[in-house]
């Protein structure tokens, strides 16, 4: 049960990341993955395994969606980009994951 | 511009849902070609880094992953995957199913027969123990009941009414009495007899009927006895045409012309004639005149009562009772001590419920063994089939599959079953229920609607998924005790498996035990019944047919009228062709209880403060006892002279001689003994005894024997306040078919009078077999549950043995192998069995006892404790026990060690 909870968050983060990558700009999978790689300095690296399913699932909740366009170099891609409830939902997702993790923080700082 | 992104954005996710749904393989390829080019742009960007082109294809395809799982991933994360699941949970399901057809068909129609019969007897109990009453605030409504010793319909006299209606205004705002008898109404197309209620003012404001044209009948009306009349919602209907402007029209009753005044409204009815009996079909003023206000001898009204909202019920009781209590102190002469008067306020709604609670109640655990029973039966074969398919889940649960998805697909499938049972069930519920109403109407039991309510589907669905989740619920339980590896392994003797043994077994004990007490219920009623068959009337009833036909008041005001008339038409039938004898009668014969009249032993004085003795009594035309073919124990029949003098004749039955005359050896000595019929209040009327007769059981088969007495009906004086009876029921023995018969009683009437109609013709055969119409249905309706309640014992007590055989095959396999003959292992099968048998009777026996209690009352001369019922019931289910024992137990014997062992 433990191990399902920890997914669970990780879920929850990964979606965060996500709506925030593609709140900067609509992008394609492997741009998102690179995107999220990029800014935290390669410290996160996106697994595709996770990354799609995500992807599909934000999707089916109506907070993305996605079209087939042409990529800079002129090929078929997947671009997603945020919905007006996913641009409603990275607020409030932004919002409580600053207060958790100043929660958490505090805790920390405790001595 | 917002609103319209998210409209489009709405639109966007559904169609995309959709496509998944509808074009999976269109998705299936999107994800593909999106992972790959994922997958493309990853090697690139390791080349643009510096990396070796086939190193980068490696270790971006290492990192990448399985795309398979991946696909599989995103795929599943779609909402259509879940429709998509559920779908194929059903489709899996059906074609498991489909799979064991024996084990689907059993299921489905033993829970159908269990959720019908349940459906339909609970349509039953509700019509009658909680009908729906046509009046206003119905909860306020009281009868009045007055009753003493040995008299028991509870009806008022006038004068009674008049103090009820005067004397208890503090608690009660309302209260009225009525009878009902019947009117000729002549109309255009011919005379008919339809049934009237005569109401005293305030029985309609008692009841809270209120007219849906017109108004009721006022006060002054009803005193004078104004010829106004309401008619009924279905007379309105069936013979005005259903004219809006009847009110102010007249119409003839009994010769009589009254205006109509009103019309009821569709289901108001008399609460007397609610349930059972015909509907009153036109309601006429009482009218109670000053000289029978100060009777108090003459019974014959229903009371009814509307009590003030304001007063305690319990204070209305006690008042009522107080009234009674009065009477006594108030008129010594009318209600001697010893004449146990009491008056008694019951609620309307519980009186009419009372002649149903027993039988209802009978009928409710009857149908409740047999649902329960069903149920049991249904979650037995679950529980085998859960006990086969143990492999198969362990096997899916070992491979990956979610317990979720187990669970998902047990319930599926269950309620599959469930549902399917509900189904048929409620189909079978409503057949049945069409069945007891037409089988119910023959004896004018107005009790139940034939169309299915949404009542009865409610219930049966809800039954079914209330099963539904016991069924799943249940063999789950097992599952989750169940290691995978175990059930793999094949271990036979596991924990889980014992365990449900033992609740098998158990359900099987308690099956047996309520098939035991189904049937002795069954056993007794039936005994009763047959005994009911059985019974010798008395009188003759082959080759009779009777119709009633009624005098009205107008035409017939003379005495000699009305004797003459009598003496024609009889004498007319009995001279027509075919016809063998014709005779006339008050009181058909098995038509109920009816009033008795109070007489005094010519020579022995009552003494004031003593109750008058009564008999039941009887009119006849001549020719009565000759038709019925009832013989003279002493004497001889009436002689039926026009007697002007204060002497008659008077034949009574053997108990009566016995009660009254005890001191004699034998009834001829009382020929000859003199009485006074309707003791000191009437005339110095003197009957002499001319005749004995045996008892017959005149009012009904089962009736206790009482004494009676038959007077002539030339001789009115005697039994009348000096008019002979204008309604009386000719009665004909002929040869011809009752077509024929009835077409000669039909045109012999209209010779002599063209405007009396007459009843409906009946065979005196058909009042009998009507006179016992409920007990039949009660006892057919307890047959049928109890054989449905033994086939299905027997299947699961079948199903219990042979699975024990199954998986004792080795062992027996073994056995027979070291030497054992097939005889003993056969035994030991049976043994089994027999063994559930003994505990299940132990049980069963329990149940009997109390269930024969709740029976007593509905058995005819039969006692609840008959060891000759209970033995044969033990007998039958002994031998049905051996029958679901007798193939276990050949497949026990045939056990072939050397197969057996090939197999493991």
């Amino acid at each position: 049960m433990t191990e399902s909870k920890n997914r669970d968050l990780l879920q929850g983060t990964l979606d965060l990341l996500i709506l925030k990558t593609l709140g900067l700009q609509p992008l394609h999978g492997w741009g998102i993955a690179r995107r999220i790689q990029q800014l935290s300095s390669d410290v996160l690296q996106i697994q595709q395994g996770s990354l799609y399913p995500a992807l599909y699932r934000l999707q089916d909740r109506g907070l993305l969606r996605s079209e087939w366009g042409q990529s800079d170099e002129g090929r078929q891609v997947k671009v997603y980009r945020l919905t007006e409830a996913g641009v409603q939902r990275l607020a409030d997702e932004t919002r409580s994951w600053r207060e958790a993790s100043a929660a958490v923080e505090a805790i920390l700082a405790a001595s | 511009m917002r609103l319209a992104s998210r409209l489009s954005d709405f639109a966007w996710r559904w169609r995309q849902r959709l496509r998944g749904l509808f074009r999976p393989s269109n998705l299936e390829r999107e994800i593909q070609d999106e992972m790959e080019l994922h997958l493309e742009m990853e090697i690139r960007s390791r080349i643009e880094q510096g990396m070796g082109a086939a190193e980068a294809r490696r270790s971006a395809r290492l990192e990448f992953g399985s795309l398979e799982s991946h696909r599989a991933a995103s795929r599943d994360v779609r909402f259509g995957h879940h429709v998509e699941q559920v779908i194929g949970d059903f489709r899996l399901a059906l074609r498991r199913l489909a799979g064991s057809p024996g084990f689907t068909a059993i299921s489905v129609l033993t829970l159908s027969l269990g959720i019908g019969a349940a459906a339909a007897i609970w349509s039953l109990a509700k019509a009658t123990l909680w009908p729906d009453l046509p009046y206003s605030e119905a909860e306020h409504i009281l009868l009045i009941d007055t009753r003493w010793n040995d008299r028991d319909n509870g009806t008022a006299s006038p004068a009674e009414l008049v103090d009820y209606q005067e004397r208890l205004t503090h608690v009660l705002s309302d209260v009225g009495g009525w009878t009902v008898s019947t009117l000729n109404l002549v109309t255009e197309t011919g005379a008919q007899k339809i049934p009237a209620g005569f109401l005293s003012h305030g029985t309609m404001a008692a009841l809270g009927l209120e007219p849906a044209m017109g108004r009721r009948f006022t006060r002054d009306e009803d005193r004078t006895r104004a010829p106004v009349a309401l008619l009924s919602h279905a007379l309105w209907v069936e013979e005005f045409a259903s004219d809006p402007q009847v009110v102010g029209r007249s119409i003839t009753l009994d010769s009589q012309s009254r205006e109509v005044i009103g019309v009821m409204p569709a289901g108001a009815e008399l609460p007397d004639h609610l349930l059972l009996g015909s509907p009153v079909d036109v309601y006429v003023p009482l009218g109670l005149q000053p000289e029978s206000i100060t009777n108090r001898g003459s019974h014959f009204l229903t009371v009814a009562a509307r009590r003030r909202a304001d007063v305690d019920p319990s204070l209305v009781a006690e008042e009522v009772a107080r009234l009674g209590r009065q009477f006594e102190t108030e008129f010594p002469d009318e209600y001697p001590s010893d004449m146990g008067l009491v008056v008694s306020a019951r609620p309307l709604a519980k009186t009419l419920r009372e002649p149903f609670v027993q039988p209802m109640v009978v009928l409710f655990l009857a149908v409740g063994f047999l649902l329960s029973m069903a149920t049991a039966n249904v979650a037995g074969l679950l529980f085998a089939r859960g006990e086969e398919r143990g492999r198969e889940l362990a096997m899916r649960a070992a491979l990956g599959a979610g317990r979720k998805r187990l669970i998902q697909q047990m319930a599926v499938e269950n309620a599959l079953v469930a549902m399917a049972g509900g189904t048929l069930g409620a189909l079978t519920g409503g057949l049945l229920l069409r069945g007891l109403a037409t089988w119910l109407a023959q004896a004018q039991a107005r009790l139940i609607d034939p169309e299915l309510d949404l009542a009865l589907i409610g219930g049966a669905v809800a039954l079914s998924a209330v099963c539904a989740l016991t069924f799943s619920i249940l063999p789950l339980t097992q599952l989750r005790r169940q290691l995978p590896a175990d059930s793999l392994r094949g271990t036979r003797t596991s924990t889980s498996g014992v365990e449900r043994r033992r609740f098998r077994r158990l359900l099987t004990i308690g099956q047996i035990a309520a098939a035991l007490a189904l049937l002795s219920v069954a056993g007794l009623l039936s005994r009763s019944f047959l005994r009911l068959l059985d019974i010798d009337p008395g009188f003759r009833t082959a080759g009779l047919v009777t119709t009633q036909i009624s005098l009205p008041r107008n035409g017939y005001q003379e005495i000699e009228d009305v004797l003459a008339f009598w003496d024609r038409l009889v004498r007319d039938v009995e001279s027509k062709q075919g016809v063998e004898s014709a005779t006339a009668a008050v009181y058909l014969v098995l038509g109920g209880p009816r009033g008795d009249m109070n007489f005094e032993i010519d020579g022995r004085p009552i003494p004031d403060d003593k109750v008058d003795p009564a008999a039941d009594w009887q009119v006849v035309a001549p020719g009565y006892f000759e038709a019925l073919e009832i013989p003279h124990i002493a004497g001889r029949g009436l002689r039926h002279q026009r007697n002007e003098g204060d002497h008659g004749e008077v034949v009574v039955n053997q108990t009566f001689v016995e009660r009254h005359f005890p001191e004699v050896d034998s009834a001829a000595e009382v020929i000859g003994q003199r009485i006074h019929p309707g003791g000191e209040m009437t005339q110095p009327a003197i009957a002499t005894i001319v005749g004995v007769i045996p008892d017959i059981r005149h009012a009904s088969l089962d009736q206790r024997q009482r004494p009676q007495m038959l007077f002539s009906h030339a001789q009115f004086r005697f039994w009348s306040n000096g008019r002979p009876a204008p309604s009386m029921n000719l009665i004909v023995k002929s040869n011809l078919p009752p077509e024929t018969t009835r077409e000669t009683i039909a045109s012999t009437l209209r010779k002599i009078d063209p405007t009396l109609p007459m009843s409906q013709l009946r065979s005196l055969d058909e009042v009998r077999h009507t006179s016992i119409l409920l007990p039949r249905f009660l006892t057919s309706v307890l047959l049928t549950f109890a054989g449905v309640t033994l086939l299905l014992t027997v299947v699961g007590l079948y199903g219990v043995v042979s699975e024990n055989v199954l998986q004792r095959l080795p062992e027996l396999g073994v056995r027979r192998a070291l030497g054992a003959r097939a005889y003993d292992l056969a035994r030991q099968v049976v043994g089994e069995g027999i063994r559930l048998f003994l505990f299940g009777i132990a049980f069963g026996a329990l149940l009997s006892f109390f269930a024969a209690r709740a029976l007593s009352g509905l058995l005819f001369e039969t006692s609840p404790a008959e060891p000759a019922t209970h033995l044969a019931v033990v007998v039958v289910l002994c031998v049905a026990v051996l029958l679901a024992c007798v193939l276990p137990a050949a497949r026990a014997a045939r056990v072939d060690p050397a197969r057996l062992m090939r197999q493991d």
